[in-house]
This record gives structure tokens, C-alpha cells and sequence, in this order.
């Protein structure tokens, strides 16, 4: 059974001037074990996502369509099942650490908050927990003894991470871990990841604009565009062989270095990610796309097979047929 | 004493011009308020040529100097020791010199959003400068900056309002605006960072453009050896306030010498 | 490659191009005037506000030509000394015979001046101030800001007597200016606030790195961004101007022959008035000082709640 099921959720928020569908039908599928990367820009839904799986989304937005975590529709739950269903069967790793840890609390403290608030155990009990999980992040025990703001922005991720395992959930959605780090600090924080959740056989979900990150660390890999998923597939294989003109777009914007292909050859594309609340008719992407047709801004797209394990939402992998490469010139 | 490994300091075409720009033995320190004797070095004895007609870019981790040494090379910000040598003078820090100086050396900040005054028209924002340095015929220049950034055709976007831009339209304003005083270098602190990763390219691209057609020459800040590995003729890794390597971009990023750069390159290609 | 078509304007209709740089400019103050006055209708109170204090004004400039102002001179008075309200006199008479009405209306004059040129007095001292300390690095903002601490903890009404009795009372002038004086001091802080919130933006950092001077810098984008909050606190200085003029005027520190709402409550105090029961003299100036501060406080409220969301979100 999966752990994390999403039937065809949608989320709409309620904005100034009208609603604001910011999730347009998204169907995903995570087993135990199993890691999952979500890749999109500002504005594409992949964070209302990763709140809508533990309904920490704000009163106003309306979620439609099922998210089965273990099996349980968690937006049917009782309030008293959901508050013991987070954490200990899903939890979220959040980004931008500082703001997402008290800085008046000492760093053991908060990661023993969670096990305090899950189980029954003294307070002693949950720090030594707490101590035990710093460790397993390489973070010694002075360590654990300081402020937030006493430590680099990659000790209070690690940090954010052994919180996160802190009541061992099956489920772990990191939400952009690693943004705001350099390069060096980026690449001990996702080994780590990667390191815990396979020895522990946790499902993760992690969501980045960065594909590089996500085809290094997961096994799956999925674009999101306007809401919706518009390309899924093996990881490595959606990075260097796009389906679609958006993550090829994507892709470029990430190059390998020492690729030659990129030399001088900086791909890109014109305009914004589009408003949520103001999206084109048809397939969302065409007015940004280079290869759009006079049919795009009418068909209704959804994802269609494009290879092995693979899905793009674009008619021309359909129109090519499976397996086939998308051309599309600089 | 720092080590520079560098592998080929000379410009991209080949045959060593005299540098359009350089830094000799740069160093700028802050003394912390009301701390005695703790001084941050964001900048630790940087030499550096940048010649007409290339792009370096100078890579390193966030808070090792890059924006202080951006600045320095400026004008914005006076070294404690070391100079800034522009086409083999001395900068000198009086006002009018300075101002002189601005002409011909422009910086492009990093949030192209926080750069435009929101009050401010498209024209309104490129011709700042032209009036500031008192050049006639604006709405010509204004228009001829706009068209070079790529704003084509330029009159349509005179009146039209930052937050009416996209992302990448309002980086291209805010390099019109310098491109205004037609400079032979351009710094740019970041230039893509605060822009969504399918737009960069096109803000590269305009890069590489004005490199080919105006002969410009750029600095490029940026923590993202992509980028440099993109558009980049010669790269400056810096660490700690220190250019640890320098060379051509094919050199430096295919076989790295210095072990800060060979750290990069390996957390880079486990990302890859 | 694709981005050089791909300028994704939304507009489907462009505006025809206009070169001059000034008709550039004036295009886009009108449009941000249009924009101000459309939110500004909004706020109920600021509408209100806005008409009393139009009303106001009008009659207080038609006061010479509506009404005739030998009405005002004590010998010539055309009523009995203290007559309640009648159809001859519709706000009765005061101790010398005269129409309280007609003082009432002419009493707005003297008013209304010294409340605004005594605001402008205070908004500009304050605004100088406040750019300056905000801009300049190093002691001189340091100094200036001590200075403003110092008026501002000062108690401004005792300051203001003593001024204006030290200085000669019987000048208008002076009376504007003691009140201007004492009263910049909030406006410098608030400016200095907002200046240095401006300072700290990029924008401001491009205008140096682009060559501007600190002329420039302040005129081209300090100045346009404090302006708004200038105007919402100008409306409420005036406010406070009026009521400060009418209480040194109450107590006694102006020219008696001049009319105005404080000097007629002065009087009107000093005859006994509360004791005679002579309602209909105390009321219109006490009640016409209460609607016009009000008037004042209404707009400058709406003013602000319009103008810093704008601040706030762009």
C-alpha cells in the first residue's frame, strides 16, 4: 500500500479578487522507500502541495479530491486523529531555517518538543531522544545545546532534519531543504537525506526549482507547472532527457558543468511563471512555448504516456509517440 | 599571503591587452562597533585584471566578499589598503573623479525589483542617469538602452510601471539604465539570482549579447558555477576575501587545482 | 533564440508614444493623482471631512463679500449687548452688540490662516530636519537628532506662552511662528523614520552607483517617498495648529481687535458669559473649532490609510 496517495486534489485559495486555483488536479503516488522530487517555480503549487498533505494550509483555501496518507483520507480526519497523524506519520522539513526554528529555545529543546507532544515519556527521556537523533545528523551534543541563531544555515537544516525524524514517520516532505545554501553545505545536507531515509525506509516527497538537486537525490522525478503536473518520470532521465518543453526549459536553466552543450549556450525563456489567478486557456505553458502550435490554446492537456515510466502533459510527445526525443532548437 | 593558482591570466582572445580594469592588492576591513580589535576582512589582498571585451565571473560561498570587492571596484566603497586601477590609473575618490568614473564603469545590483523606484516610469528609471550627468538628447539615448537590453520596440514600455514587468523585463530595464552611459564595464552582483530559473536564460544571453556587439566587458558575481561555466570567458574563485584560483573556464572547471575549488566541483557534480 | 520576440506584454493597447520626457512625467503624476483621489473616495469619514472643511474655506474667503465687515467694528454694533438668538440676529448678539454669527464667520478667517501657515511653518522646519538627519552620516544627523528630541519632549504650550509673551503677542505673525516652532518636532522624527527606510532600499543605492549627488538622491527619490506621509501628517498639524491658536488666543495672547474663534471665547469668558447664560455665545466658536479639527482629522486619516498601503506594498 502507498503511503502517500493524492486523487486528483485541487487547491483553491480565495484571493482579493476572486478564487485563485493554485493545485488543478494532481494524482501522485509514493511507497515506502520511495523518493519522490516535485520541481516547479514560484507560483506553480508545489508548496500548497506539501501543506495540503498535512492540512496546514489557512482556513480560507478549499481542498478538493483525496489525500490518503497510509490508506487514511487525512482531509476527512478528526481534528484530535490529525494532530496525532502529524509528525508521527508525516512530517516537513521547511526551509529557510531560521525563521522555522524559535530562537529563544535551545536546539535539543525543540527537537524534543515533537516526541513530547507524540509520546509519554519524561522530559529527560525526549532530550536524550533529541541528543540521539542530533547525533544521527553529525551534529555533536555542545552542539545541540545552542541557539538558532548560533549555528550556520547548514547545522540548523541538519537540525530541521533530525526534528523532522524525531517520532519516525513514514512520510518526510522536505520543502526546498536547501535553497539558501551554498554549494558545499547543499551537498551534506542532501547526502544526509538521502542516507537517512533509505536506511530508515521513509517515502520522502522533496520539492526544489532546482533540477539538478532533485535528479541527484531522488529516484522520481515530477515537473509542475500552473497546478499541475506536466512531466513524471525516473529522475535522471527527465533531467537529461526532457518530454516537455518546460522542463526542458528547466533543465537548461541548471546546467551540467563541463557539458559543452552548455557552453555559451544559455537557454531560457521569455516572461513569468503564470498568476494562478490570471492562467492562459488551453495548456497553461503555450504562451511561453517554443514549439507551441495554433492548437495548444484550446486543447485541454493532460499527461500522456512519453516512454517508459514516463509521462508529459504536451502534444507533441504524444503526436511523436513513445519513446521519441521532443526537438526543440535554441 | 594568498595563493593564487592561476593557469592563464591573460584575455580570452589571446593576445595580453592592458587591462580595462584592475585591483592591486585589495583589502577592505570593518572594524565590528564597539568591539575593539575585531575586524571583518571581507576583502584580504585580491589582485585581479578584467580586460576589454571578456566576462570573468567571480564564484565563491555567500559572505566571502564578493559584493564588498563588487562595490570596492566601484567606487562605493574605499579599500583600507590597495588600489583600483582603471585603464592603468589610480581611482581617485572626490566627487567630481568619482562621477567621471561612473560613466565608464557601471554596477547592476542584485534585486531588480528592490533597484527600480516603483514610482518611477520604464524612462523615467533608464534616463536617471543621463540626467544626472547632464547628457542632452535623453529620449534618443533612452530609447537606443532600451533597444540594446532587448526592449523592442522600446516606445511601448516608456510609461509602463516596474510592477507591470516581468522578472527578467525589469533585470533588463535596470541594465538599460547602465547601459545608458554607455560603460566599458559592467559589474553584475548577482544578476539572476532573485529571477525564476527558466527566465535566467535570457538575462545570459543578453550578457553574452552586449559582450559580442558593444564590446563590453563584465564582471560576474555569482555563487552558481553554472553560470560562470554558461557565459563566462575566465572565472575567480574567491575564499575568505582571497582570489584562490584564476583562469579560463574550461581549465578551472574541468581540472581544479586549488582544493576550495575542487571541494565546489565535487559537492557540484553529486548534485548532477 | 526565443526570449529577443518574447516581450510579454499583457496590454493590448499601447499608449501613444509620447517622447518628452516632462509629458512623461506629467502623464504619470496625473495617473498616480487619478489613482490616490479614486481610493481616497472610498473612506466615508475622508469624504465627509473633505466637504466641511471645502465649505470652510469658501466661506471664510466669501466672508468679505457675503457679509459686510462694519459689522465687526464695536462702535458701529447694530444689536443689544448679550440678545439671545432672533431672527435678526440668528446666533444672537455678543457684550458689544455685535452679530456672533457674523464673528463667528469672520473669526474662521484668522483661524484658518494661522492654522495653516502655522502648519506650514512646523511641516517645513520638520520635514528639513527630518531628511536631513536621516541622510547625513555621522554627528551631524546625531546632533540633529538630539535637537529634535529636545523640542519634542518640551511641553509645547508653556513653551508657546512664553514665547508669545516674550516675543510681543499682538503680531500675527509671531503667533504663526511660536506656534510653528514649537510644534515640529513630531513631524522631524516621522521624517526621519521614512527617510531612513529609503535610504536603505536599492533603489537609492543605484542612484549613487549611477552618479547621483546627495541633492539628487534626496530630490529624485527621498523627497517623492516621504511626501505622502508629509501630507497625511499636514492635515492633522493643522488641526492642532487651529486648536493651539485658539487656546493662546483664549488665553489672552493675541490682539483683542482681532476676531478669531479663541479671541471670541475669550471674551465671551471674560464677561461672564457661563455665569449670564449666554449659550449662543460660547457654542459657535467652541462647536465651529470641534467640526473643523474634526474635518481636519477625518481627511488626514483617510489620507494616510491611502497612502501607506500603497508604501506598504509596492
Amino acid at each position: 500500500m502507498a503511503v502517500l496517495e493524492l486523487r486528483k486534489l485541487a487547491v483553491t485559495y480565495q484571493g482579493a479578487y476572486g478564487p485563485v486555483p493554485a493545485v488543478r488536479g494532481v494524482d501522485l503516488t509514493l511507497r515506502a522507500g520511495e523518493s519522490l522530487g516535485l520541481a516547479g517555480e514560484s507560483g506553480c503549487g508545489k508548496s500548497t502541495m506539501a501543506g495540503a498533505v498535512l492540512r496546514l494550509l489557512p482556513r480560507t483555501a478549499k481542498v478538493d479530491g483525496q489525500v490518503l496518507l497510509d490508506g487514511e483520507d487525512v482531509l476527512g480526519m478528526s481534528w484530535r486523529r490529525l494532530r496525532a497523524v502529524r509528525w508521527s506519520e508525516a512530517s516537513i522539513v521547511f526551509q529557510g531555517a531560521l525563521h522555522a526554528l524559535n530562537p529563544v529555545h535551545r536546539i535539543d529543546d525543540q527537537v524534543a518538543e515533537p516526541i513530547l507532544l507524540h509520546e509519554q515519556t519524561s522530559r529527560a527521556e525526549a532530550r536524550q531522544r533529541a541528543g540521539e537523533l542530533l547525533e544521527q545528523v553529525q551534529m555533536p551534543a555542545w552542539q545541540a545545546r545552542r541557539y538558532p541563531h548560533e549555528l550556520s544555515g547548514g547545522q540548523r537544516q541538519r537540525a530541521l532534519i533530525a526534528m523532522a525524524l524525531a517520532c519516525s514517520p513514514r512520510l518526510v516532505i522536505a520543502d526546498e531543504p536547501t535553497t539558501a545554501l551554498d554549494v558545499i553545505t547543499q551537498a551534506q545536507v542532501l547526502g544526509l537525506l538521502q542516507q537517512l531515509v533509505a536506511e530508515q525506509g521513509i517515502a520522502m516527497l522533496l520539492i526544489s526549482h532546482d533540477l539538478s538537486v532533485l535528479a541527484s537525490t531522488c529516484q522520481r522525478l515530477a515537473v509542475m507547472y500552473a497546478g499541475k503536473v506536466v512531466e513524471e518520470g525516473p529522475a535522471r532521465d527527465v533531467r537529461s532527457d526532457p518530454r516537455h518543453p518546460y522542463s526542458e526549459a528547466l533543465a537548461a536553466a541548471f546546467p551540467t558543468v563541463g557539458d559543452s552543450r552548455w557552453r555559451r549556450n544559455p537557454g531560457g525563456l521569455g516572461g513569468d511563471p503564470p498568476d494562478p489567478a490570471r492562467l492562459p486557456g488551453g495548456c497553461p505553458f503555450h504562451p511561453r512555448c517554443p514549439v507551441a502550435t495554433d492548437e495548444c490554446p484550446d486543447l485541454d492537456v493532460q499527461l500522456w504516456p512519453a516512454g517508459p515510466n514516463r509521462a508529459a502533459a504536451c502534444i507533441h510527445t504524444r503526436a511523436c509517440g513513445l519513446g521519441n526525443r521532443l526537438v526543440v532548437s535554441h | 599571503m594568498s595563493a593564487i593558482v592561476a593557469a592563464n591570466s591573460g584575455a580570452a582572445t589571446g593576445t595580453p591587452a592592458r587591462p580595462v580594469l584592475a585591483a592591486r592588492d585589495l583589502h577592505v576591513a570593518f572594524t565590528a562597533r564597539g568591539r575593539r580589535g575585531s575586524r571583518a576582512r571581507p576583502v584580504d589582498g585580491v589582485n585581479l585584471d578584467l580586460y576589454p571585451g571578456e566576462i570573468v565571473a567571480l564564484v565563491g560561498a555567500s559572505g566571502c566578499g564578493k559584493t564588498t570587492l563588487a562595490r570596492t571596484l566601484v567606487g562605493l566603497q574605499r579599500p583600507t589598503a590597495g588600489r583600483v586601477l582603471y585603464n592603468d590609473t589610480p581611482l581617485e575618490y572626490s566627487t567630481t573623479a568619482l562621477k567621471r568614473y561612473r560613466r565608464q564603469v557601471q554596477l547592476v545590483l542584485q534585486d531588480p525589483t528592490g533597484s527600480l523606484n516603483p514610482r518611477h516610469t520604464v524612462y523615467e528609471a533608464v534616463a536617471e542617469g543621463l540626467r544626472i550627468h547632464g547628457v542632452d538628447d535623453e529620449a534618443a539615448r533612452v530609447a537606443g538602452a532600451l533597444s540594446r537590453a532587448g526592449m523592442r520596440p522600446p516606445e511601448r514600455f516608456f510609461l509602463r510601471y516596474p510592477h507591470q514587468l516581468s522578472g527578467g523585463q525589469r533585470q533588463r530595464v535596470v541594465i538599460a539604465g547602465a547601459l545608458a552611459l554607455e560603460p566599458r564595464v559592467l559589474i553584475a552582483d548577482e544578476p539572476v539570482s532573485s529571477l525564476d530559473a527558466s527566465v535566467r536564460g535570457e538575462i545570459l544571453a543578453l550578457l553574452l549579447t552586449l559582450r559580442d556587439e558593444l564590446n563590453l566587458s563584465a564582471l560576474v558575481i555569482t555563487h552558481d558555477l553554472g553560470l560562470a561555466w554558461t557565459i563566462a570567458d575566465r572565472v575567480a574563485v574567491m575564499y575568505l576575501g582571497r582570489i584562490v584560483e584564476l583562469g579560463l573556464v574550461e581549465q578551472v572547471l574541468r581540472s581544479p587545482q586549488h582544493p576550495f575549488t575542487q571541494a565546489l566541483l565535487s559537492a557540484l557534480s553529486a548534485c548532477q | 533564440m526565443s526570449w529577443l520576440g518574447a516581450s510579454l506584454d499583457t496590454a493590448a493597447s499601447a499608449p501613444p508614444p509620447l517622447h518628452s520626457p516632462r509629458r512623461i512625467a506629467w502623464a504619470r503624476r496625473r495617473a498616480a493623482l487619478a489613482r490616490t483621489w479614486r481610493e481616497y473616495r472610498r473612506d466615508r469619514g475622508g469624504l465627509a471631512g473633505l466637504v466641511v472643511l471645502l465649505a470652510c474655506v469658501a466661506l471664510a474667503l466669501a466672508a468679505p463679500v457675503i457679509t459686510n465687515a462694519q459689522g465687526l467694528d464695536v462702535t458701529a454694533a447694530t444689536g443689544g449687548i448679550l440678545e439671545p438668538p432672533s431672527v435678526r440676529h440668528l446666533l444672537g448678539t455678543d457684550e458689544a452688540g455685535r452679530s456672533v454669527l457674523l464673528l463667528t464667520l469672520w473669526g474662521s478667517r484668522i483661524s484658518l490662516l494661522v492654522g495653516f501657515l502655522a502648519a506650514a511653518v512646523s511641516i517645513s522646519i520638520g520635514t528639513v530636519v527630518g531628511i536631513t538627519a536621516g541622510h547625513a552620516r555621522g554627528w551631524s544627523s546625531g546632533l540633529l537628532l538630539r535637537v529634535t528630541d529636545f523640542f519634542l519632549v518640551l511641553p509645547s504650550l508653556p513653551l508657546a506662552i512664553a514665547l508669545a509673551t516674550v516675543l510681543g503677542h499682538r503680531s500675527l505673525s509671531i503667533l504663526i511662528v511660536v506656534i510653528g516652532v514649537t510644534s515640529w518636532a513630531g513631524t522631524a522624527r516621522l521624517v526621519r523614520a521614512q527617510t531612513l527606510a529609503v535610504e536603505a532600499r536599492p533603489y537609492l543605492e543605484r542612484a549613487r552607483v549611477l552618479g547621483a549627488g546627495h541633492w539628487q538622491q534626496v530630490t529624485r527619490h527621498v523627497l517623492p517617498n516621504v511626501m505622502p506621509l508629509v501630507l497625511a501628517k499636514t492635515t492633522l498639524t493643522v488641526a492642532s495648529a487651529i486648536l493651539a491658536e485658539a487656546t493662546l488666543s483664549f488665553l489672552g495672547l493675541s490682539d483683542p481687535s482681532r476676531v478669531s474663534w479663541g479671541s471670541m471665547l475669550q471674551r465671551a469668558f471674560h464677561v461672564g458669559a457661563i455665569t449670564y447664560g449666554a449659550w449662543w455665545y460660547l457654542l459657535p466658536p467652541g462647536i465651529a473649532i470641534g467640526v473643523v479639527v474634526l474635518a481636519f482629522t477625518l481627511c488626514g486619516g483617510a489620507l494616510e490609510a491611502v497612502l501607506n498601503p500603497r508604501l506598504r506594498e509596492r
